[in-house]
């Protein structure tokens, strides 16, 4: 997954909260997934939209562990939740056309 | 960290458009399909089970049979797999699961087909004024907390488990293709109104070892347990599931949930019993023995 994409969360999610989890029910594929907190953290900040970079700017401020770590923390949780089709490509990102002559 | 899984429970949806309305969910164990017209007021007709229709309005549901299908077999379909899929029609939560009350509190057993809930709550109805419900639960939530309702007067169990539990009814066939037998649970042994729920019990696989194993399990897990283990109309419908789910957020904020894997041997089950006793005892939850 490269860090720079953006990404929003699919609108055919739907979620709850119990506790500090995050229920999420796809209801493309009738398949429902569980969520820790700072999955449901990351599920929370999509919902506008953005990428592994652009959440971890944000995440930063709010959990005290290394960049690094928390980036591919983010990175395992973004790659996870795009492998169960629950992200779709964020309508902001610019698209790239190539010309076919 | 990683993203749990897990498939939806005893919801089935098949979209078709036949020629006498549009299908709105199969149900391929029993084949039975809904169907939503605008002129025919059958809520459900029956593939395999020609002229038994069945009427909904907001207080009941009513069947009427125009088939030499075995009366038990269409009792036995309209029970499993039609009411419970009704009563859940608006979002409210039905469980697949069973229970077993006493006085004014009532365990819950949910899980997949064949895990035991109905040989565990069997073996619950030798106690004192013990009161059971099978197969479809409806949770309620009152302000004293979460109830539960058992939406079907009966139970379903194969002969080998009757006898092993000594039940002392001898059931009736439910038809052809049915091992099982079902056993009508007489007035006043039924979990028919509101019963505050004490604990929940999710029935894990079988390990294969004779060891009892009871887990407590946190929100996240204990919600997507109960959703999987509730019925739906049309698992995709938007509205109704964001209704399911939240109240099944809310059932587990205030009921302790736990993970039970039991061996399948009924010399053993005394033993679950006790082990699960034990657990709602010692987290001083309502007990019901």
């Amino acid at each position: 997954m490269d860090d720079t994409t953006l990404y929003t969360a699919d609108p055919d999610v739907i979620s709850t909260t119990t506790g500090d989890d995050l229920v999420l029910l796809s209801l493309k594929r009738e398949t429902y997934y569980g969520l820790n907190a700072v999955g449901a953290r990351i599920w929370e900040l999509l919902q506008q939209g953005g990428s592994v970079a652009t959440l971890c700017e944000v995440l930063r401020g709010e959990y005290p562990i290394e960049e690094e770590e928390l980036r591919a923390d983010i990175r395992a949780v973004m790659q996870d939740l795009a492998q169960n089709s629950l992200l779709a490509l964020d309508p902001a990102e610019p698209i790239v056309c190539a010309r076919l002559d | 960290m990683s993203v749990r899984t897990a498939k939806l429970g005893p919801t089935s949806l098949v979209l078709d458009m036949p020629h006498f309305g549009n299908l709105l969910w199969e149900d391929e164990l029993s084949g039975t399909r809904t169907y939503g017209t605008a002129s025919d007021p059958d809520l459900v007709r029956f593939v395999s089970l020609t002229g038994v229709t069945v009427d909904v309005d907001l207080r009941s549901m009513r069947h009427s049979v125009r088939t030499s299908a075995a009366a038990t077999e269409v009792a036995h379909i309209l029970e499993s797999y039609v009411f419970p899929r009704i009563a859940a029609h608006d979002g409210r939560l039905v469980l697949h699961g069973s229970t077993v009350a006493q006085s004014n509190v009532a365990l819950i057993f949910v899980g997949q087909t064949g895990r035991g809930k109905t040989t565990l709550m069997s073996s619950f109805r030798t106690m004192q004024d013990a009161r059971i419900g099978d197969d479809s639960l409806l949770c309620s939530f009152p302000p004293e907390g979460p109830a539960i309702t058992a939406i079907n007067r009966s139970f379903r169990l194969l002969p080998d488990s009757l006898d092993a539990l000594s039940v002392p009814e001898a059931g009736s066939a439910i038809g052809k293709g049915w091992s099982k037998r079902r056993i009508e649970i007489k007035p006043g042994s039924a979990v028919d109104t509101p019963v505050r729920i004490g604990a929940l019990f999710s029935l894990a696989p079988e390990t294969g070892s004779d060891e009892i194993i009871i887990s407590e399990l946190g929100p996240g897990n204990a919600c997507m347990e109960v959703i999987g283990n509730s019925f739906a109309v049309d698992p995709k419908a938007a509205g109704p599931a964001k209704k399911r789910m939240d109240a099944a957020a809310k059932l587990v904020e205030t009921v302790p949930c736990f993970s039970l894997s039991y061996p399948r041997n009924y010399e053993r089950l005394p033993a679950v019993q006790r082990a699960i006793l034990e657990v709602v005892s010692a987290r001083q939850l309502p007990n019901p023995a």
